[in-house]
């Protein structure tokens, strides 16, 4: 786990007929959008439930099963369903009102399901090895457009994990969030067909970002009695883990300033971005400050001034306090 | 939720009383102690709303039902009618027709025009008298098996119901011609539909086949597209129909009836209930803060105030009490229109703090 928790994990729960936890579709047949919530169709066949961050939940529409829903950055913002009962077709999705729209089906034939997001030239399909398109008239086979370091597949593919779980909006029109089970999020410019950043939350039943308030939402799953599933909010901003000795960046000389610097990382190596360290100075000398901000690498300095009439001796330690 | 605007008296079912004769006594359980009335509904037939002189108003409301009684034949079929402006119920008229259409239940098209049909036919009905106008309409003129809860639009020459491949699928029709021309997905399983406004009708629909929950959609069906969603204040069993709701574009009351209880002594006890169809904040969602709570930094948290089938409500004035190692920043939140509240909290030192929000809901 390298973000931070920022509420949770709250129950999902029935909150009409008395907050009784429930059980709701995972992975790709839900979406979350802020205008609405957690949208996941119920395991008990009772309808969509709509989800808020807390977990209390509504049931708002029929939905005697869960199938694919996809991102439509033709209709930012909207999505596409898969229907798979009455023949397979794609069709155009009221989110709000969690039914199917009266639009004709985007695609009437050829569904597959490794569609996740109509884009305004192609399909796009995340897995677990990269990225690939096809194009939107599906003249072409899928073809990777990006695949992923062996790194990033490692990060995706521990040894309990089993792929993809959710994509999402990001606030930027040209970056989708893929989330992985692993707890990985990466965010993906489809642009430039480039990762643009990866997040760390933790293993899950889905993953999906909040563009206006950029958090995440985690789906658990409690596998006692009485099962049910459960949502987690994430901050982006990486949880400390480690923070390195202070190292000197130059010569200590007697009536010289020296940079010191430390590092304040995540679990997964990753960078804390603005947290405060204190530093502590036992021995001769003095320090520019007692506290410092990490910057966008994670990393804190400070200036220490030597004393003019002696050799320097002295301890200096780093504390992040959260 | 809505708030309960109006509610009538029950339906009277007149004076207690025995039979003409004694010795042949239909629905003979009618009279077993306590039970006293001589009579009682047996089924509900629709409800609505017409133009006639009340007591108080003009506008008088309309149940037409089917009724069990112990004397000869031992039914009848006829109307209760309540004055739409006290309530009061003004008893009930025996339609005088015996058999037929009539144990088929009313649908109010738009326009004030009204039908009544069963299964195979259905036959538009003067609102005054509640007698056929023209001749039946067979369900085959439209492809269709039977008619299951018909609205007609005859201004704009349509036939809307609910489709024969799925239960929670609207099917338009030309009315004059019998032409299928578009379908539209609706909430849920159409248990019965009420004409709105221009071009628009609620519809009450079951999300599950065991009608755990009844949600009211205002669907505008020209387009198809659904304008809004609530949860009905009423639950009704998807297929069995014996719950039904009229819109009342004079007095903007939305009306709900059945299904009937009686006491134990016979009497009804179920009233119509006329509601102010907006919905209200039913929900204030935990406050979840939006970055992490370190000393000296500003932490919005982050409510949401939504209604019960999770409809983002806005216009509620939150008020937050802040404890422990935050203290209370800034004025209090109103909910935006997705419902969207933030409180702010001052994290005054390391430890712990306790957010508890709660809403003045307008």
């Amino acid at each position: 786990m390298a973000c931070e928790i920022l509420a949770g994990p709250f129950p999902i729960v029935d909150t009409v007929s008395g907050d009784a936890p429930i059980q709701v579709a995972e992975r790709i047949a839900c979406y979350y959008d802020d205008d609405v919530g957690l949208v996941s169709p119920r395991q008990d066949g009772r309808g969509n439930a709509i989800i808020q961050m807390d977990g209390s939940s509504y049931v708002r529409s029929y939905a005697p099963y869960a199938s694919a829903m996809l991102l439509d950055y033709q209709h930012p913002g909207q999505y596409l369903k898969v229907q798979e009962v009455f023949g397979s077709y794609i069709g155009e999705w009221d989110k709000f009102a969690t039914v199917r729209m009266r639009t004709a089906p985007v695609l009437s034939s050829g569904v597959d399901f490794l569609m996740c997001a109509r884009m305004a030239d192609r399909w796009l399909s995340f897995g677990i090895h990269g990225v690939s398109w096809r194009p939107l008239d599906l003249s072409a086979d899928w073809v990777y457009e990006l695949t992923y370091d062996t790194q990033t597949y490692n990060e995706i593919t521990v040894s309990w994990s089993w792929g993809l779980v959710g994509y999402s909006f990001t606030e930027q029109d040209d970056i989708v969030c893929i989330g992985y089970d692993s707890g990985l999020a990466i965010f993906y410019n489809h642009v430039t067909k480039q990762i643009v950043k990866k997040y760390f939350t933790q293993t899950n039943k889905g993953l999906w970002y909040s563009p206006r308030f950029g958090v995440f939402i985690v789906m658990g799953f409690v596998n006692t009695e009485p099962r049910h599933h459960t949502l987690t909010i994430f901050h982006k901003d990486v949880r400390p883990y480690s923070i390195s000795v202070p190292a000197a960046q130059g010569p200590i000389l007697k009536g010289k300033t020296t940079v010191f610097r430390t590092r304040v990382l995540g679990s997964n190596g990753e960078p804390c971005v603005g947290e405060i360290v204190t530093w502590t100075l036992t021995g001769s000398g003095s320090l520019s400050a007692l506290q410092s901000i990490a910057n966008d690498d994670g990393y804190a300095e400070i200036r220490y001034a030597a004393p003019v009439d002696s050799a320097p001796s002295f301890d200096l330690s780093v504390e992040v306090r959260f | 939720m809505f708030n309960l605007m109006w509610e009538s008296e029950p339906p009277d079912y007149g004076v207690a009383g025995a039979t003409l004769l004694g010795y042949l006594v239909y629905n003979a359980y009618l009279l077993e102690p306590p039970r006293v009335y001589n009579n009682e509904i047996y089924r509900l037939l629709g409800l609505f709303v017409m133009n006639r002189q009340g007591a108080l108003s003009s506008r008088t409301i309309v149940v037409p039902a089917w009724k069990a009684k112990t004397f000869w034949p031992g039914w009848e079929t006829g109307y209760y009618t309540w004055d739409s402006e006290t309530g009061e119920c003004l008893g009930w008229t025996e339609s005088g027709l015996t058999a037929g259409y009539y144990t088929g239940q009313f649908y109010e098209g738009m326009g004030g025009t009204l039908w009544t049909g069963y299964l195979q036919s259905m036959v538009q009905v003067d609102p005054a008298t509640l007698r056929y106008i023209g001749s039946p309409i067979p369900a085959s003129k439209y492809g269709r098996i039977s008619f299951r809860t018909p609205f007609v639009d005859l201004g704009a020459d349509l036939y809307i119901d609910q489709s024969e491949d799925a239960n929670n699928r609207m099917q338009a029709y030309r009315f004059s011609t019998g032409e299928p021309l578009y379908w539209f997905y609706v909430n849920g399983l159409v248990i019965k539909v009420c004409p709105e406004s221009k071009n628009c009708f609620y519809v009450m629909t079951s999300t599950d086949l065991n009608a755990t929950t009844t949600v009211l959609s205002l669907v505008n069906y020209i387009t198809g597209k659904t304008l809004s969603v609530a949860r009905s204040p009423v639950n009704a069993n998807w297929n069995g129909g014996q719950t039904f709701m009229a819109w009342d574009q004079v007095t903007k009351r939305l009306m709900f009836f059945g299904p009937v209880v009686n006491d134990e002594t016979g009497a009804a006890i179920t009233t119509i209930k006329g509601y102010l169809p907006i919905p209200k904040i039913t929900k204030l969602t935990k406050p979840i803060p939006l970055v992490p709570p370190r000393k000296g930094r500003t932490v919005p948290y982050l409510s949401r105030s939504v209604g019960d089938v999770g409809e983002p409500l806005n216009g509620g004035l939150e008020t937050a009490v802040i404890t422990g190692a935050a203290a209370t920043f800034g004025p209090p939140g109103i909910a935006t229109q997705s419902g969207y509240v933030i409180a702010q909290a001052q994290c005054t030192d390391t430890g712990t703090a306790n957010v508890d929000i709660s809403m003045e809901v307008l």
